[in-house]
């Protein structure tokens, strides 16, 4: 009678230990904070009265919010073109190499930027940017385009593609590495019989290259939708939100309002949307490529 | 060789030479930051004014000395290895033994408890750390190394555990079925066959988590609040903080911070470039 009980539970140890900690620190959180967000936590009083959806009645009618969803769609779209588009360059351009004894540095060069923490990147692109004692404006002077100098992070849409830049720098090597990971398993086979159908490599390039890569361009684009909302680090640590607001993400606005401006519901609240906006984007971004696949 | 032949190579690799080429230029834009860094930490703060692109003219080590001193970068290196070795260590164990129950063990619940590990990969950690901190808060473990340990292990875990189950159903069930004729237990056979033929899994894990660990901001900056406790990024927000406009102690201070896991990565480069990007090959 005990043995039988026994085997029955023995699976569940194995697993059990790991969904202990899922649940308690990140399925309860999830939880508390849908709680959170529904009540109006006043530190002073030490009272939480209900108070239903009034804060995400606010969040959606907050300027600040409204701004800090087009700057995370702005940091999306923008970065993604650049990180595939010159991610594919440099991992093509490999590609193209990969036989002479220089091109693993190559990869290895290009990835460095992405084992360095978000805020030493930040850090260090701040400094470049400084008006005075910043690299960009320094070498701008030095090869005659002293009119293009700015003070860059002052002006709400230069900081913005400042932060992007600096996010880019990061992440394109990233990118290209795994690209030309997934290059190395297209068949040299077929490159070969398109070449002896009479295809030159541009058509090579075209129609066969660009359809067997979109399989992990999904993956890609994946990883930057949910990384592009979920941003924190490299623009609070580059701008912190200034000049007034117009740099703010999703996420640093939800952090300041909960921690540094008191205000812990109405953070939950933004953090609970961003939820939302995450399952709802990656759901919308399965669908609509669940259909393009090619096998080989 | 006569010019004829020099001519014809280069018309015939002229596509690799120009590859070349560019790839140089895209190498001087990666490495430009990091070699400016190095090279603004070594200056004297009037010579950084002045000579902002060119080469140090003296090394001025003690930049080194006061950034690592001031802005105790020797603790903080310290606190983020302790937090480090003490959160992945434990991710590694836990993480294998469920995935191998999730992949060998056929039981009710194994789907539903796996769709459990699922919604945890979907759930991001700047989604939770609002509650997440009251939630510690609540269990005493605001401030200590104990609660952010967890909070890592958990946000660790469903990604390492999705990767190694797939490794191990992969295991042709022979291996362990012979191994228990020989005489195993059910548990003997993952500790002494199972895991170690996961060695190639495990690795990626151990490194995926501890890179992300070790860079991480967010829960450190939220969970950690004294000097004593701070990792590495929170002391280098510190760092700018204190030397605000002594730029050449920031870089300095960035340099010392780079330079461990840069050279980590370059002695370990395959296995870091395999751990950072695992799974999306695999997806």
């Amino acid at each position: 009678m005990r043995k039988m009980n026994f085997t029955k539970i023995y699976p569940y140890l194995y697993i059990l230990p790991a969904i202990v900690f899922i649940a308690l620190f990140i399925l309860y959180p999830v939880a508390q904070g849908l709680y959170l967000s529904m009540l109006d936590y006043d530190p002073i009083m030490r009272i939480s009265p209900y108070v239903g959806m009034k804060h995400y009645a606010r969040v959606f009618r907050d300027p600040v919010f409204l701004t800090a969803v087009r700057n995370n769609f702005l940091y999306i779209g923008v970065s993604l073109i650049t990180e595939v588009a010159a991610g594919l360059m440099i991992a093509l351009l490999i590609n193209k190499v990969k036989d002479s004894l220089i091109s693993p540095s190559y990869q290895v060069i290009v990835f460095t930027p992405n084992v360095i923490s978000m805020v030493a990147v930040g850090l260090l692109f701040s400094t470049i940017y400084h008006p005075q004692l910043g690299a960009l404006n320094t070498i701008l002077e030095k090869v005659g385009l002293s009119s293009w100098t700015r003070i860059w992070l002052g002006d709400p849409v230069l900081a913005l593609g400042c932060i992007i830049v600096a996010s880019s720098w990061r992440y394109i090597g990233f990118v290209a590495v795994i690209y030309f990971g997934a290059l190395q398993r297209i068949p040299k086979e077929l490159y070969e019989v398109a070449s002896l159908d009479g295809a030159n490599s541009i058509h090579q390039f075209l129609y066969i290259t660009l359809p067997l890569l979109r399989g992990i361009t999904t993956v890609i684009v994946g990883l930057a939708l949910i990384g592009g909302f979920t941003v924190f680090a490299i623009p609070y640590v580059i701008t912190r939100g200034q000049p007034y607001h117009s740099t703010e993400f999703i996420v640093t606005w939800s952090i300041k309002r909960a921690f540094s401006m008191e205000n812990i519901s109405y953070g939950t609240a933004i953090s609970v949307v961003l939820l939302g906006i995450v399952l709802i984007a990656t759901a919308l971004y399965l669908k609509w490529r669940e259909k393009e696949v090619y096998e080989y | 060789m006569s010019t004829e032949t020099v001519k014809i190579k280069i018309r015939k690799n002229i596509g690799k030479i120009v590859a070349h080429l560019i790839l140089a230029v895209v190498m001087i834009i990666i490495l430009g930051p990091l070699i400016w860094m190095v090279m603004g930490s070594l200056k004297g703060k009037v010579e950084f004014y002045t000579n902002v692109l060119g080469l140090p003219k003296q090394f001025l080590w003690s930049n080194y000395v006061a950034a690592w001193i001031d802005a105790k970068l020797a603790r903080c290196m310290l606190n983020s290895c302790i937090v480090t070795v003490s959160s992945v260590i434990p991710v590694v164990m836990l993480a294998s033994v469920a995935s191998y129950g999730f992949a060998r063990f056929k039981f009710g619940g194994n789907k539903l408890l796996f769709f459990v590990v699922l919604v945890g990969l979907m759930i991001t950690p700047q989604v939770i750390v609002i509650p997440l901190a009251t939630i510690l808060a609540r269990m005493k473990l605001i401030n200590t190394h104990l609660g952010i340990i967890f909070a890592y292990i958990a946000w660790a875990l469903p990604f390492s555990i999705f990767l190694l189950r797939a490794f191990f159903m992969s295991l042709p069930q022979e291996i362990i079925d012979s191994a228990k004729i020989d005489g195993c237990s059910e548990f003997g056979a993952f500790w002494k066959i199972a895991l170690p033929l996961s060695r190639p899994g495990l690795f990626p894990v151990a490194i995926f988590s501890g890179v992300n660990i070790w860079n991480d901001f967010l829960f450190a900056m939220i969970f950690l609040r004294s000097d004593k406790l701070k990792t590495l990024p929170i002391g280098l927000t510190a760092l700018e903080a204190r030397f605000s406009s002594s730029y050449t102690m920031i870089l300095a201070g960035l340099t010392i911070a780079v330079v461990p896991i840069a050279v980590l990565f370059v002695i370990f480069r395959g296995e870091f470039m395999k751990g950072l990007t695992a799974g999306s090959l695999k997806i």
